[in-house]
């Protein structure tokens, strides 16, 4: 029997649209979640193998069959390989997304782009200096050029270290360089995991984790970091910003276009398309009081951070916005799109289009994008949602009336305005208000969705336990939706659900206690955020030491593995609700969630309880405040409010 | 003496069988206590599967008790903790009654009854009884993916294959030259 909407998903909109979907006989992923049961223990445990073709091999977790491949590796290697190999895919989208942005930032200062330009002036300026590029009587494109050309070389780089590495605090980099696990190159960390992972290369599972963790932290500390820091200087540096999130932003009046996916070079166009006269022109003769644009997944971040263009919803809502009947094109380009969305192009008029080269999906229309004609392919984009705008049956539309206000565009640059002001040093306030005990720390809470939990659900009381325990918190990608459409992103949360020590701090600065900080790629701001704190003095001398956790309440994607693990090994304790599968190797799981501490300063745990796992989170940021010696916590944590979610399946 | 209704089996069609082993680790979660396969590990479980996938001849044959009507594995039991269940047609264990003499895992002609050294007890499938008496599939069957492996009652089995015999036999003798 399928599952309750309810026990899908905690968000009403999305309970509304599940039953929705159910009558119209529409297949969703959670009902594709429940004809795939049970899943394979094999892949769950990790020990299965298809690295050559003498296997596959599986070892058998009982301890009485197979131990060894047919090469002879064992149930750890396996693990680890796999592990290896998942991380590499993860630090590769991040990575490729960096390569792109920073390809079209010195395109544009090539003078090659549509549309583009470089709003950003003051961070380039900034990147050129850390760069070590002369930039006095120089032409900004021609700065812009020399930064980019340096960062492409951070892609391709065959010898040294990473030139971002050099951010991180000296104490982190002396860990990383005695572990021997310093990025080199981007590209070639990654292709080292795939070589080492090739049979018969590397078998010993703490090496291979080395080799993992160093291309996890050239996802970290390059190519996702790039993407954020040229996305800023490309499209502008995102400022706080007031928006709306959820299925009910999008308007039955309205052309209705959705951008799904994560690269901004694509979304950027269209934001700017959509403004233009000739095209809400074709709008307006067309029958629709205008274009109304809203975003899916991370993309739906990117323009909000910069534009405050509204939310249509996170990784589970892709299917559920379709499925409304209101939506005439859904833009897609890489990561995250599932090709089941094909099925809702051929109930209703809605244009399913793909725009990535690197991304064709069956059943989807294919419409390759380029930087050098971004406006001219934006329009023609939102020309075929004007022509499904007309041939849309109104009576089929089917929008939820559910909607969340909130604040989003904090940065590491743009807190300095918010929380210090002009004239005062930037993290001064944050860092104090963790000294005195009225922040018990900061937490980073991040991630996808994922059927196996219900959708939003594990964010959603992940974040109030955390706030309501005085712990600041910044959020990105999906789970930033999840809690935006929680209400937990508006400055009145603090009253509603923060302890009181964090709600005068919100008070003081008009701040909520939720921030929203971008992307999945933007993750890179929280790790400077950090790396800010360590400098602002009072929190130890390296990331470590901070009263600072992470977790992943509903990680599901190859990426979110990237992520925790360069977290981790930055010195951030990091909880994962679904176990990375690695559970059929003693050594590797003991690894991840200990030795790695020990070598690093960061570890992983995994709880797919959100309580317990704040609790885990809780417990680190206690322990850590009580080896810097800070005060006692000005206040008792707030009682829990009444939670009328129902518990996850 | 109690009538014996029906005859139940798991049945594995061959065809389908992917050699995936999820009736293995199934069957091993569930006689340990577990649903989770992570659980069960973290929890050092003791996991021992009564049904095996074994290779033969390229071919993948999940091999389990049989509950043979004459048991080796009954007869030879000095002890009383196997034996022959006339009413549901099952071979039945009771560990408690077992003195460890391994007489049924020398006498099982299908391997299908293993000594665990670490629990010192006799291991074999039990047909998950209390799930088949609340009318539920034993776990391997509900854990198979491709749907290769079926509880069946014996008899109706033997009269649906009368019918195909029936039918194919009408065919052949009905068709035209």
């Amino acid at each position: 029997m399928a599952s309750s909407s309810e026990q899908r998903s905690s968000d009403p909109a999305s309970q509304e649209m599940i039953e929705h979907a159910a009558a119209c006989g529409f297949e969703l992923a959670w009902d594709r979640y429940e004809a795939m049961l049970p899943q394979c223990d094999f892949g769950k445990l990790g020990i299965c193998c298809r690295n050559c073709s003498m296997g596959p091999c599986r070892i058998d977790p009982f301890g009485e069959g197979a131990q060894r491949g047919i090469c002879g590796a064992t149930a750890d290697t396996i693990v680890a390989r796999n592990l290896a190999r998942a991380t590499a895919a993860g630090a590769a989208a991040h990575s490729d997304h960096g390569r792109d942005i920073t390809h079209a930032l010195l395109l544009t200062a090539r003078g090659k782009t549509e549309g583009y330009k470089i709003n950003n002036e003051k961070k380039l300026r900034k990147l050129a200096s850390e760069f070590g590029i002369e930039t006095a009587d120089k032409d900004l494109k021609v700065i812009a050029t020399e930064v980019a050309e340096l960062a492409l070389a951070d892609f391709g780089r065959q010898e040294g270290e990473l030139r971002l590495v050099s951010r991180a605090p000296e104490p982190l980099q002396k860990k990383w360089r005695q572990l021997g696990v310093t990025p080199t190159g981007i590209d070639a960390d990654i292709v080292r995991v795939m070589h080492a992972t090739h049979i018969g290369v590397d078998t010993d599972p703490l090496h291979l984790m080395k080799t993992l963790i160093r291309t996890a932290l050239s996802d970290g500390w390059g190519g996702s970091m790039y993407a954020t820091d040229f996305s800023d200087v490309l499209f502008g540096g995102p400022e706080p910003i007031r928006s709306h999130a959820n299925l009910g932003v999008l308007r039955p009046e309205a052309v209705n276009v959705v951008v799904h996916g994560h690269e901004p070079t694509l979304s950027e166009a269209i934001v700017a398309a959509a403004q233009m006269p000739d095209i809400r022109k074709e709008a307006q003769d067309a029958g629709a009081d205008g274009i109304q644009l809203s975003g899916m997944c991370c993309t739906a971040t990117e323009i909000l951070m910069r534009h405050g263009i509204p939310v249509a919803g996170n990784f589970l809502q892709q299917e559920l916005a379709l499925a409304t009947g209101a939506v005439d094109a859904m833009v897609v380009d890489v990561q995250c799109i599932m090709p089941a969305i094909a099925d809702y192009g051929k109930r209703f008029s809605t244009r399913l289009i793909s725009t990535s080269k690197k991304a064709a999906f069956p059943g989807i229309k294919h419409m390759v994008f380029d930087e050098e004609h971004a406006l001219t392919s934006a329009k023609e984009l939102l020309r075929e949602a004007i022509e499904a705008f007309k041939e849309r049956d109104p009576k089929e539309a089917v929008v939820p009336d559910v909607v969340e206000e909130l604040i989003a565009g904090y940065t590491v640059e743009s807190i300095f305005t918010t929380l210090g002001g002009t004239y005062r040093p930037l993290f001064r306030p944050l860092n104090h208000g963790i000294m005195d005990g009225r922040i018990r720390g900061v937490a980073g809470v991040v991630g996808c969705n994922n059927v196996k939990i219900t959708h939003d659900w594990g964010h959603v009381e992940m974040v109030k336990e955390l706030i309501r325990n005085d712990v600041l918190v910044l959020q990105t990608g999906c789970a930033a939706t999840a809690c935006a459409k929680a209400g937990l992103m508006r400055p009145e949360a603090a009253e509603q659900y923060a302890g009181k020590g964090l709600q005068e701090i919100c008070d003081a600065v008009g701040i909520s206690p939720v921030l929203h900080v971008g992307s999945c790629v933007d993750n890179s701001r929280i790790l400077l955020a950090c790396v800010e704190m360590v400098k602002e003095g009072g929190l130890g001398d390296d990331i470590s030491e901070l009263p600072v956790a992470g977790a992943a309440p509903e990680w599901m994607s190859e990426k979110a593995i990237s992520i925790a693990t360069y977290v981790a090994a930055s010195g951030i304790f990091t909880v994962c609700a679904e176990p990375f599968p690695v559970m059929g190797s003693k050594i590797v799981r003991e690894y991840l969630t200990g030795g790695m501490e020990d070598d690093l300063g960061g570890m992983l745990a995994f709880e797919r309880d959100p309580i317990a796992a704040a609790h885990l989170m809780i417990d680190h940021i206690n322990k850590k405040r009580a080896a810097l010696h800070l005060s006692e916590m000005m206040y008792e944590a707030r009682e829990p409010v009444e939670s009328e979610a129902v518990p996850a399946k | 003496m109690p009538q014996q209704t029906e005859t139940r089996t798991v049945i594995v069609d061959l065809e389908r069988c992917m050699a995936c082993r999820s009736c293995e680790t199934a069957c091993a979660k569930a006689h340990a206590g577990y649903e989770d396969i992570v659980e069960a590990i973290l929890a050092d479980a003791h996991m021992v599967p009564r049904v095996k996938v074994i290779a033969a001849a390229g071919v993948a044959v999940p091999i389990q008790c049989q509950h043979c009507e004459d048991a080796p594995c009954a007869t030879v039991c000095p002890s009383g903790a196997l034996s022959f269940d006339e009413e549901t047609g099952e071979v039945r264990s009771e560990p408690a009654r077992c003195i460890g003499c391994k007489a049924c895992v020398i006498v099982c002609p299908f391997g299908a009854v293993e000594w665990s050294r670490r629990t010192g007890e006799i291991v074999r499938c039990d047909l998950c009884e209390d799930l088949i008496e609340e009318g539920e599939e034993p776990y391997c069957v509900r854990a198979c993916p491709t749907g290769a492996r079926q509880v069946i009652d014996l008899d109706a089995l033997a009269q649906r294959k009368r019918q195909e015999a029936a039918q194919r036999t009408v065919l052949v003798m009905t068709a035209k030259p």
